[in-house]
């Protein structure tokens, strides 16, 4: 049986919510984690991860003054943050999937839905450990390389290790064509 | 970047985390999923104190609601009540009142999908507030109970009628979101 040492592990999370951040650290404390630090908004979470260097950050997408997507976009800006390279798990109940494109065209690492349980924490974070992405800077974008989608072996073989999709942003008309806000997207792989 | 693009414009910054070497997978085979009960387990024992958390987070949105009746539905009032009603509908779930989750998830539509917040009549937005507020006094906690269902239905269908005849918000609730 594989185990993982997570004592090994530090963790920030950031969540204007205080319920939401003790249930964050009951989980992640009784996975062994032991360095846990929390911000209440995102400038303070900025500040925590250019003091702490945390191995994963946890944020809120909804907060005030400074956003979850606020807070990624000047993380994932290597001058605007001195450990841009975190893995960053999104915390939110906004489950719809232009918040997941968005999150993923700023860097974001995994997409975790209010509310959560401790397998799905335990997932995303077993994610990030077990598979590791490279990062990347292309054409605007700066983050974890994205997953490509399901391909033929043959094109699997053929295919740069880049994302298989940029993260371009493509024209809001055709994004609404295509993506059905109602959809729970709890499961997709950023 | 699609198959055959020049790969020239990728800057690789730098190899993926080496988390897995620091926390020292040790064994082999499925994970041990300790860790996870060991996590539920903490969170049954914390639940006893979801019912007054709960409480908190209602008289949070009374406020909110009270600053919103006095103000108007304008900043940073309107925002404040989306973040409030937002956090119910996140976590009423976990704290045993998916009901209210429910009600708040259609207050949150409500205020993010128009453009004009200011123009959403604020009965709307009353019956929301009491609705939370008296299923957690009367203890309904799921849509089971038929009285919550309706009422949670009924309101769901005020806002998709409001919804429809209002112009909706530019980026369709982003605004509110952040």
């Amino acid at each position: 049986m594989a185990r993982v040492q997570f004592h090994r592990l530090s963790f920030a999370i950031v969540d204007d919510n205080s319920h939401v951040r003790r249930l964050l650290r009951t989980v992640l404390y009784s996975f062994g984690a032991r360095e846990i630090y929390e911000a209440e908004d995102g400038l303070l979470g900025l500040e925590a991860v250019d003091r702490h260097h945390p191995d994963i950050l946890i944020t809120d997408l909804v907060m005030p003054n400074y956003d979850g997507f606020e807070l990624v976009r000047t993380i994932r800006n290597p001058r605007g943050c001195s450990h841009s390279t975190v893995p960053i798990i999104m915390l939110t109940g906004h489950a719809e999937k232009r918040h997941v494109l968005m999150a993923r065209e700023l860097g974001v690492s995994e997409f975790l839905c209010k509310p959560f349980s401790a397998d799905s924490v335990y997932q995303r974070v077993r994610s990030i450990i077990e598979r590791p992405r490279a990062f990347l800077n292309v054409e605007g974008y700066y983050g974890p390389e994205l997953r490509a989608p399901t391909k033929a072996p043959e094109e699997q073989r053929t295919s740069p290790v880049v994302p298989a999709s940029r993260p371009a942003r493509e024209p809001a008309e055709h994004r609404s064509e295509v993506f059905n806000p109602e959809d729970n997207m709890m499961e997709i792989e950023i | 970047m699609m198959a055959g693009e020049s790969a020239e414009k990728v800057q690789l910054v730098e190899v993926a985390n080496n988390l897995k070497e620091k926390v020292k997978i040790t064994g082999t085979g499925k994970i041990n999923m300790d860790a996870v009960e060991r996590a539920e387990a903490a969170l049954k024992e914390l639940s006893s104190q979801f019912d007054g958390w709960l409480d908190e987070e209602i008289e949070r949105l009374g406020r909110t609601h009270d600053a919103v009746r006095e103000h108007g539905l304008v900043p940073p009032h309107s925002d404040e009540l989306y973040r409030s009603a937002h956090d119910i509908k996140g976590q009423g779930d976990t704290f045993g009142y998916p009901l209210a989750a429910t009600i708040c998830g259609s207050l949150c539509k409500l205020l993010g999908s128009v453009e004009d917040q200011t123009q959403i009549p604020m009965e709307l937005i009353d019956h929301h507030v009491n609705a939370v507020r008296r299923v957690k006094l009367d203890g309904i906690k799921t849509l089971d109970h038929p009285t919550g269902r309706a009422v949670a239905e009924q309101l769901g269908d005020l806002v998709l009628s409001y919804i429809e005849t209002a112009a909706p918000a530019e980026d369709n609730g982003d605004a509110a979101a952040s």
